[in-house]
C-alpha cells in the first residue's frame, strides 16, 4: 500500500509542479490553470487517501486498473498538458497580431486624414 | 501642469448605445484630452459612430476580452508617447467629471497608478452579495500585498503614468484584469493611490459577469493572484 502511494504521490506532485512552473512562466494561461491545478489536487488526495478510490470502485462496482490503463492516463493527461500550454502560447501569439492589426489600420487612417488635409491646403 | 498629454482609452464591445454620450461627456469636461476606443470586435455599428465622432478608434479584428483591449489601448499610448492613461468604460458606469480627481495624484506625481475607488467617500454604492464578499476578500488580500490600504481592487476606472503604460503595454493580464493589474504594478515597483469616485448605473447593456461568474472571478482571480507572485518579474 505504502509504495502504490509512494508512487502515484510522486507523480501527482510531479504534474502539479509542471504546471505551477508553466503558468509562472506564462506559458499557461490562467483559463486552464484553475482547471489543471484542481485535476492535480484531486490526484493528489486519492494517491495520499486510496481508501477513497476503493470506497469508489466499491459504489461503482468497478474493481480491476490494470498498468496498461494507468499508463494510458498518464500518457493521455501529459498529452492534454501540452495541448493546453500550446494554446496558450496560441492565443497570445493571436492575441499579438490581432492588436497589431487594429493598431494599424488606425495608424493607416490617420495617414490618409494628413495626407488628404495637406493636399486640400496645397491646392 | 495641463501641458501633460493625456489619453482617455474607453474599451467597447456593442456599446453603441451609450459610447457617443460617453464621449460626449468627456469633452465637455476635458477639452485637451484625446480619446481612443478600443473596438473588441463589437458587431454593433460601434466603431462607425465614434469614428464619425472623430475620436480614435481601433478595431480588434477579433474578440479579445478586457485585458487584451486595454492591452492595445496602453500600445497605442506608449507609441504616441502619452504622459497619462485613463481606462473609462463606454456604458455610462464611469462618469469622465471625474477623471480630472483620478489623475491629480499623477500630476502631482504621488503615485503612478491611480485607482479609483467606489468605496471611499460616502457614496453609498451597494453591489450584490456574491460580489461584495469577493471585493471584501481581494481588498484584503491586495491590503496585505501591496502594503498599501486598497478598498476597491475590482473597480476599472483607472489613471495611470507613463511608467505604468510601459509595463502594462508589455504585459497585461487576460480575462479579469484589474486585481491582478494591480499585483504586477506592486512587483514592477510602481506605486498605487486610491482616489474616491462614484458610480452610476450602467446606460445600456449588463455587466460582463453573472451570478456564477462572480465564484468562478473570485477562484479564478485569487489564483492567479497567488501564482502572480511568483512569475518572473521580466
Amino acid at each position: 500500500m505504502l509504495e502504490v502511494q509512494i508512487i502515484t504521490g510522486v507523480i501527482s506532485v510531479f504534474f502539479l509542479a509542471t504546471v505551477f512552473e508553466a503558468i509562472r512562466r506564462k506559458k499557461l494561461m490562467e483559463k486552464y490553470a484553475v482547471l489543471w491545478v484542481f485535476s492535480c489536487l484531486i490526484m493528489l488526495v486519492f494517491s495520499i487517501f486510496p481508501q477513497l478510490l476503493f470506497k469508489i470502485s466499491e459504489i461503482l462496482g468497478v474493481f480491476y486498473l490494470t498498468v496498461l490503463v494507468l499508463f494510458s492516463v498518464l500518457f493521455l493527461l501529459s498529452i492534454i498538458l501540452h495541448f493546453s500550454i500550446s494554446l496558450s502560447q496560441l492565443s497570445e501569439n493571436n492575441k499579438r497580431l490581432a492588436q497589431e492589426i487594429g493598431l494599424m489600420k488606425l495608424k493607416l487612417e490617420k495617414n490618409k486624414d494628413e495626407h488628404k488635409n495637406k493636399q486640400n491646403t496645397g491646392a | 501642469m495641463q501641458s501633460k498629454k493625456i489619453l482617455v482609452v474607453i474599451p467597447a464591445f456593442n456599446e453603441e448605445k451609450s459610447i457617443l454620450s460617453v464621449i460626449g461627456d468627456i469633452r465637455k469636461h476635458l477639452p485637451n484630452v484625446d480619446i481612443l476606443v478600443v473596438n473588441d470586435g463589437s458587431s454593433d455599428r460601434t466603431s462607425e459612430k465614434v469614428a464619425a465622432a472623430g475620436a480614435f478608434v481601433v478595431d480588434l479584428p477579433c474578440n479579445l476580452g478586457i485585458g487584451a483591449t486595454m492591452q492595445a489601448g496602453y500600445m497605442f499610448a506608449e507609441r504616441e508617447n502619452y504622459d497619462i492613461a485613463v481606462q473609462c468604460d463606454g456604458d455610462g458606469q464611469h462618469p469622465p467629471y471625474q477623471i480630472k480627481n483620478l489623475i491629480t495624484p499623477l500630476l502631482e506625481g504621488k503615485a503612478d497608478i491611480a485607482a479609483g475607488s467606489r468605496f471611499l467617500g460616502n457614496f453609498g454604492y451597494r453591489s450584490s452579495i456574491p460580489r461584495q464578499i469577493g471585493i471584501i476578500l481581494f481588498s484584503g488580500l491586495l491590503t496585505v500585498i501591496t502594503k498599501t490600504r486598497l478598498t476597491d481592487p475590482t473597480c476599472g476606472f483607472r489613471a495611470i503614468n507613463k511608467k505604468a503604460i510601459k509595463s502594462f503595454s508589455a504585459y497585461y493580464p487576460h480575462d479579469y484584469p484589474e486585481v491582478e493589474a494591480l499585483v504586477l504594478a506592486h512587483k514592477k515597483g510602481l506605486k498605487i493611490r486610491e482616489v474616491p469616485i462614484r458610480i452610476y448605473k450602467r446606460k445600456a447593456g449588463n455587466s460582463s459577469i453573472g451570478f456564477f461568474g462572480s465564484f468562478y472571478y473570485t477562484v479564478k482571480v485569487l489564483l492567479a493572484v497567488f501564482v502572480d507572485l511568483f512569475k518572473s518579474a521580466a
